[in-house]
């Protein structure tokens, strides 16, 4: 059977589907589609984080005696 | 405040200001609606993601950069084991690192959304100890601390901590590069 994030994604594309599964309830096992509802996937939400940089900027240097 | 150890500390999302947020967005940059509950759900993920980030780890790269290291270092290679001091006066620590929001319906990953988190920590000075060349210890005292969330060019979530406390010393092991 096919999953409605599959059935999303050819109907809508990957951006698009992005939007329309924004409507899925998770805590729901349907999706609203227009004409009746759907079985989806469970989405599963997750971050992670990409590394930056630091920079240094000296206001005022170290008064040495 | 307590001591501050990691990001989350210093800055964190909310399921209403992630939603408000994307909201704003432009919808020519293919912003995505999502709905209450996924920015519920969606908020405390990034926030995790921010708990992981230690944050005197992360500005101890930043103080490695320091050109007052440069002398200590060179003092230090000539009397292997024994550190040498070197003091920074005021300055700034900005960081900034990318937290990237995924989603998968099932199997089928969904585009991710990145966000921008920016940090500005402000010191009035800092102790660092040297040994064999590379940055030891920093004993930094406390920060004027600003950081944010963003998205895009909008920000989402910002928050000022104006006494924010570091460990005493920081100890680094291993000890970083300078430079």
């Amino acid at each position: 059977m096919e999953t409605a994030a599959s059935w999303l994604a050819r109907w809508f594309g990957p951006k698009r589907a992005l939007q329309v599964a924004a409507h899925i309830d998770p805590a729901s096992s349907t999706i609203a589609l227009e004409g009746g509802e759907a079985a989806h996937p469970p989405l599963t939400i997750a971050a992670h984080i990409v590394p930056g940089r630091v920079e240094l900027l000296v206001r005022k240097e170290a008064v040495h005696e | 405040m307590s001591k501050v150890s990691n990001l989350r500390e210093l800055v964190e999302l909310t399921g209403a200001q992630l939603e408000s947020g994307l909201k704003s967005l432009p919808r020519d940059k293919g912003a995505p609606k999502l709905t209450t509950a996924v920015c519920t759900l969606a908020a405390e993920e990034i926030n995790k993601s921010l708990a992981q980030v230690d944050v005197a780890g992360m500005l101890a790269h930043g103080w490695a950069r320091a050109r007052a290291l440069r002398d200590a270092a060179t003092a230090s290679l000539a009397s292997p084991g024994k550190p040498a001091l070197a003091t920074l006066g005021e300055h700034d620590l900005r960081y900034t690192c990318t937290p990237v929001l995924q989603m998968l319906s099932g199997e089928a990953a969904l585009p991710e959304i990145r966000f921008t988190v920016e940090l500005v920590a402000h010191f009035k000075a800092a102790e660092m100890s040297v040994v064999d060349g590379r940055l030891a210890s920093v004993a930094p005292g406390s920060a004027s601390v600003v950081a944010r969330v963003k998205c895009g060019n909008t920000t989402l979530a910002e928050k000022a901590t104006p006494n924010a406390r570091l460990s005493s010393t920081i100890r680094l092991d291993p000890a970083l590069e300078i430079g």
